[in-house]
C-alpha cells in the first residue's frame, strides 16, 4: 500500500458540511421568538471508523447575540480534521497475485496487477510493467513459437512480428487479470492530516408572524474551496396552528490538488502527462415545508426540497479499474510511443487498467419528508419519528427512518436513545470494478454510491445546571452493510465496515430565567481591574456560585535570523555545528502558531476558582534550504500540524485578600491530551519521519505548573506580579524525550484612562530548558529544530496592551483584552531562529 | 419526476389539512424543548455531516436551507 498524498473525502458531500452548522429558526410550531441574551455552544466530537480507517476530530462552536429586540446575530466556527486510511477502488482478488519478474531475475514474484504500477509516470512504466507478468511473457513466448511452427503468408517483417507477439501478451494478461467473479478486495490508501475551517455568519430578524434569516459562510481545506450563501422564510398563520417555511442556498465550490504539506514527489501520484486540477461546480437549492399542530401533545413537519448540482462533481480521490479501456493493440501502440494516454482514452490513466473516476456533470435531487413529534405525558417524554425519502437522476433512492424517544428525568436530567436505518440503490455508473467500458463514459468505485444499507444506534445524556448551562455526552454506532439495503442486490461484504460518533458539548444560555438574581449582579471582583492579555491564572473570581466562560487566541511568530545564544550566525556555521554530528541542509524560515483556549471557570467557595482550559493549535513551518549545504528534500514545502492541544486544569486558592491587594496561588496540571505524532508526510505513521519537537501539539508528558500572582490598585491605577512555572512531571514522554522546565516572572502596571477603558504595560523574563532525551521515531535530522539541544533559553520581553470592560448596562461582566509581546533580549540554547512576537486576545463572560 | 414522491407529499397534506383547534392554554406540552422539531441543532448538525458525508442522499427534512436544512 503506497502512502500517498490521496484523500477521501467525497468532495460533492461538502455540499452538505455547508449545513453542518448553525442552527436557524426553525418550523417550530410555536412562533419563532428571538433570544432575549446570548446563546453560545461547544462541542467536540470524536468521529472512527473499524480497521484504523478515516478518524475525524470536529470542533464546534456557535453564538447567538441579540443586537436589538427583533434583530440577532448569529456566528458559528467548525474545525474537522481527518487522517486515516480510505479506499480507494476494487479489484477481484485473484488479480492481486499475478505472477511478476523480479527485474534480472528468473523469479517470479506474486503481485497487485495495479499496485505493481503505481504510481505510473508516463505511458512507457505502464506497458512495461505489464510486459513483466508471467502471462505476457508466456502468450508472447507462444506467438513467436506458433509463427515458427507455422510461418502465415505473407512473411511479417521483425518489428511487425515482435509488436504482434507483445499484443498477444497484452490480450492475454488482461484477459487473465478480470475474471467475471470472486471475491472483490478494497486497496485503501493513507490519508494525509488535513484541517478544514468553515466560518459562518449569519442574521435573523423577527417580524410579527415572520421570520426571515440568512447565512453565508466559507468552507475551507487545502484542496477544496466553498463559499455558500442561504435565506429562509417561515410565516406563522393567523390559526396558530400552521407555520409555513421556504428557503433556498446557493453553493460554488473550487476544487483543486493542493500541495502544502512536504514530499512533493508523492503528490500527483506520477499524473505528470495530465493538467493539475483545477475546476468548479455550482448548487442551488430550493425547500419548502408546512408544520401543522395536530393536538395538543401533536405535531407534524413535512417537507420537500429541490438541488441541482452543476460541475465537477467527481472524487479526484477515487480510482476505477476499466477492461477493455485500452486494448492491447492500443498498449502496443503506446509501448512503440506512437501515441500517448490522451489518443487512446478520455480517461484519466492512474495505473494498468486503473483511470480516475468520472461522474456525471449534473445532479438533481429531490427530498420529501416527514418529521412527527408525539408528547407522551404519562412519561413525561417525547417521542419524534422521521421519515426522508430521496432521489436523484444518478439513480439512486434511498429511505430513511429514525426514532428517538427524549425522556425527561429529575435533576435536570434528560435521556435520549435513538435508532435509525437507511437504505439505498446503487448509482447507475457504479460497479466495484468495470469489465466493459461504458458507453456514457461515467464510472464509479466509490461504495457510498453503492447499494447497502445502515444501521445506526445511540444515545445521548443531558444535564441541566442552574444559571442556564447545561452538559451532553453522547455515543452513537454506524454499521455499513451491503446486505442490510431494502430488498435485493446490495453491494458485497468486501466493502462494509462499521463506525463510532462520541460528542460532549457545553451550552450556554444566558436568557435562562433565574439568572441575574444574585445578589452580586453586575459585580464581577474586578476590582484589581483588567489583567494583561497574555497573563494566565491571574484573575479570581469572588463569590461562591460566580462562573466564567472566556476564549483566549494567541498568535505568535518566529522568522527572523538565526542565532546561536545571542548572536546572529551564517549558514556555514548552521551546516557545520548546529546538526550535532551531522551537516545540517535546512534552517527554519518562518513558524506562525495560532492557539485558541477556551476557558471554564467556577467558583464553588469565595477561596477556591476551579478552571478547565482545552485548547487547539495550528502550526505551520517553513523550512529554507541552507546555502552551501548538499540537495535535499526532506523539507521542501513546510510542514503543518493541527489539532488538540494539552488540557490545563488549575485550581485557585486565595491566600490574602484587602480592598487594595490581593494574593493567590495557583496549582495546576496540564494533561497530555495533543497528539505528539506529528510526521514531515501528515500520516502520523511509525514509519514516517516526524517533525521538530516544535511542531508538536502538546508536550506528551503530565506537567505540574504552579503560578502565585499578586495584583493591586489604587484609585485609577493598578499593578500586579506573577511568577509561575512548568515542572515536567515524567522523565520521558512516550516518543522518548521531554520537553524543558519553565519558569516565568512578570509585572505589570497600568492605568485606567476611562471606567470602561484601561492600558497596561508589563515586563516578562522567561527561561526554558533544553529537550532531553530525543525522539524514538527517527526525524530527518537535517535541520538545527530537529534536535534537542537547539531548543530553550532565556529571554526578556516587553508587552503592552489594553483592556475594555462594561462596568454595566447591556454588556455587563464581558471584558476584552489585547496585548502584543515583543522580545527584548535573546540568549537561545544552541542554533534558533529569532522570535519576532506575539498578539494575545482575551474575551471573558462573567456571570 | 418520481410518482411516489408526488404522493407521498398529497398523503400528507391531506392529513395535515384535516385541522383541529388547540386552546392556548392546552399548549403547555408543544411548548415543551423536547417537542421541538430539531431539539439539538449542535448534534444534528455533527450527525447530519458524518451521515451526508458516509452517505449518497444529501438534503432533506426541509427547514433552513444550505442543502440539508436540518432545522
Amino acid at each position: 500500500m503506497g502512502v500517498t498524498k490521496s484523500k477521501s473525502k467525497i468532495n460533492q458531500t461538502l455540499f452538505a458540511l455547508t449545513t453542518a452548522a448553525l442552527s436557524l429558526p426553525g418550523l417550530d410550531a410555536e412562533a419563532a421568538i428571538p433570544v432575549s441574551e446570548a446563546k453560545a455552544n461547544f462541542q467536540y466530537g470524536h468521529y472512527q471508523e473499524s480497521d484504523d480507517r478515516m478518524k475525524v476530530q470536529i470542533y464546534h462552536a456557535d453564538m447567538i447575540l441579540p443586537l436589538a429586540d427583533r434583530f440577532e446575530l448569529t456566528f458559528s466556527i467548525d474545525q474537522d480534521t481527518y487522517s486515516g486510511a480510505t479506499p480507494i477502488y476494487s479489484l477481484p482478488e485473484v488479480m492481486k497475485n499475478e505472477p511478476k519478474r523480479k527485474k534480472g531475475t528468473n523469479i517470479f514474484i506474486p503481485t497487485d496487477i495495479v499496485v505493481s504500477a503505481s504510481p505510473v509516470a508516463g505511458t512507457f512504466e505502464v506497458t512495461s510493467a505489464m510486459q513483466a507478468y508471467k502471462s505476457f511473457e508466456d502468450a508472447q513466448q507462444k506467438y513467436k513459437d506458433d509463427y515458427i511452427a507455422n510461418p502465415p503468408t505473407p512473411r511479417l517483417s521483425r518489428d511487425d512480428r515482435s509488436s504482434a507477439a507483445r499484443i498477444a501478451g497484452y490480450t492475454a494478461l488482461i484477459t487473465k487479470i478480470a475474471p467475471s467473479a470472486g471475491k472483490v478486495f478494497q486497496t485503501m490508501e493513507i490519508h494525509p492530516q488535513e484541517t478544514r475551517n468553515m466560518p459562518i455568519l449569519g442574521v435573523n430578524y423577527y417580524f410579527d408572524d415572520v421570520t426571515l434569516s440568512m447565512s453565508s459562510g466559507i468552507s475551507d481545506e487545502p484542496d477544496f474551496k466553498s463559499t455558500f450563501g442561504n435565506w429562509n422564510v417561515s410565516w406563522e398563520l393567523p390559526n396558530k396552528l400552521t407555520t409555513l417555511n421556504i428557503g433556498g442556498n446557493v453553493t460554488g465550490n473550487n476544487i483543486s490538488r493542493a500541495v502544502i504539506h512536504s514530499d512533493a514527489e508523492h503528490v500527483h501520484n506520477g499524473d505528470e502527462d495530465y493538467p493539475e486540477l483545477d475546476e468548479q461546480s455550482l448548487f442551488y437549492g430550493f425547500n419548502w415545508g408546512i408544520s401543522q399542530v395536530l393536538g395538543k401533545n401533536t405535531l407534524l413537519q413535512v417537507s420537500s426540497g429541490y438541488t441541482r448540482q452543476a460541475g465537477y462533481l467527481t472524487n479526484p480521490y477515487k480510482l476505477v479499474y476499466v477492461r477493455g479501456e485500452i486494448t492491447a493493440e492500443e498498449y502496443e501502440q503506446l509501448n512503440m510511443e506512437e501515441k500517448i494516454f490522451q489518443d487512446v482514452t478520455d480517461l484519466e490513466v492512474m495505473g494498468v487498467e486503473l483511470f480516475r473516476e468520472v461522474r456525471p456533470e449534473e445532479r438533481n435531487q429531490w427530498t420529501v419528508s416527514s418529521q412527527l413529534r408525539q408528547y407522551i405525558p404519562g412519561a413525561d417524554a417525547s417521542v419524534h419519528l422521521d421519515y426522508r425519502y430521496y432521489n436523484d437522476d444518478w439513480g439512486i433512492d434511498s429511505h430513511t427512518f429514525e426514532a428517538t424517544w427524549y425522556q425527561s428525568l429529575p435533576h435536570g436530567i434528560t435521556i435520549a436513545p435513538n435508532i435509525r436505518y437507511y437504505t439505498q440503490s446503487q448509482a447507475d455508473f457504479y460497479a466495484p470494478y468495470f469489465l466493459a467500458p461504458r458507453a456514457d463514459g461515467n464510472y464509479s468505485s466509490d461504495y457510498r454510491l453503492s447499494g447497502y444499507g445502515a444501521l445506526s444506534g445511540g444515545v445521548t445524556f443531558t444535564k441541566e445546571f442552574t444559571k442556564g448551562f447545561s452538559l451532553e455526552a453522547g455515543f452513537e454506532y454506524y454499521t455499513h452493510q451491503g446486505e442490510l439495503k431494502l430488498g435485493s442486490g446490495g453491494e458485497g461484504d468486501f466493502a462494509d465496515y462499521s463506525s463510532y460518533l462520541a460528542h460532549g458539548a457545553l451550552k450556554i444560555d444566558l436568557s435562562n430565567p433565574g439568572r441575574f438574581l444574585g445578589a452580586h449582579n453586575g459585580h464581577h471582583g474586578h476590582h484589581a481591574g483588567p489583567l494583561p492579555a497574555g497573563v494566565m491564572f491571574g484573575h479570581m473570581m469572588e463569590n461562591a456560585g460566580d462562573m466564567m466562560i472566556g476564549y483566549n487566541y494567541m498568535y505568535s511568530d518566529r522568522d527572523g535570523d538565526m542565532r546561536y545564544g545571542m548572536d546572529r550566525v551564517g549558514d556555514q556555521a548552521i551546516i557545520d555545528n548546529a546538526c550535532d554530528l551531522k551537516k545540517c541542509t535546512f534552517k527554519p524560515d518562518a513558524m506562525v502558531m495560532h492557539m485558541h483556549m477556551f476557558n471554564f471557570m467556577y467558583a464553588p467557595t469565595d477561596w477556591l476558582n476551579l478552571m478547565l482550559m482545552p485548547q487547539i493549535i495550528n502550526m505551520e513551518m517553513v523550512m529554507e534550504p541552507l546555502k552551501g549545504a548538499a540537495e535535499d528534500d526532506s523539507h521542501v514545502g513546510g510542514h503543518v500540524s493541527d489539532g488538540l492541544g494539552d488540557t490545563l486544569m488549575v485550581a485557585l486558592f486565595k491566600v490574602f485578600k484587602h480592598p487594595n491587594h490581593n494574593l493567590h496561588v495557583g496549582i495546576g496540571f496540564s494533561a497530555p491530551t495533543a497528539n505528539i505524532n506529528a510526521t514531515l508526510d501528515g500520516t502520523g505513521l511509525a514509519d514516517s519521519e516526524r517533525q521538530s519537537y516544535a511542531m508538536q501539539l502538546g508536550s506528551g508528558t503530565w506537567d505540574f505548573k504552579p503560578s502565585l500572582t499578586y495584583t493591586g490598585n489604587v484609585n485609577n491605577w493598578m499593578w500586579g506580579a506573577q511568577i509561575s512555572g512548568t515542572k515536567r512531571m515524567q522523565h520521558r514522554n512516550k516518543e522518548g524525550y521531554v520537553l524543558g522546565d519553565e519558569f516565568q516572572g512578570t509585572a505589570w502596571g497600568g492605568y485606567k484612562f476611562l471606567p470602561w477603558l484601561s492600558g497596561v504595560f508589563r515586563g516578562i523574563y522567561s527561561v526554558q530548558g533544553k529537550v532531553r532525551g530525543e525522539t524514538v521515531t527517527p526525524n530527518s535530522q537535517s535541520a538545527p529544530n530537529e534536535f534537542p539541544e537547539n531548543y530553550g533559553g532565556q529571554f526578556f520581553d516587553l508587552g503592552t496592551g489594553v483592556s475594555v470592560s462594561s462596568p454595566g448596562g447591556e454588556f455587563v461582566g464581558h471584558s476584552l483584552s489585547v496585548e502584543w509581546v515583543q522580545p527584548i533580549l535573546h540568549d537561545y540554547n544552541g542554533y534558533q531562529f529569532e522570535r519576532e512576537g506575539s498578539l494575545s486576545v482575551n474575551w471573558g463572560y462573567a456571570f | 419526476m418520481n410518482i411516489f414522491y408526488f404522493r407521498c407529499l398529497l398523503i400528507a397534506l391531506f392529513f395535515m389539512m384535516q385541522g383541529c383547534s388547540v386552546a392556548p392554554w392546552e399548549r403547555g406540552n408543544l411548548a415543551k424543548k423536547n417537542m421541538a422539531i430539531t431539539v439539538n441543532s449542535g448534534l444534528s448538525a455533527l450527525r447530519d455531516h458524518a451521515f451526508t458525508s458516509k452517505e449518497a442522499s444529501q438534503g432533506g427534512f426541509g427547514g433552513s436551507g444550505g442543502g440539508c436544512g436540518c432545522n
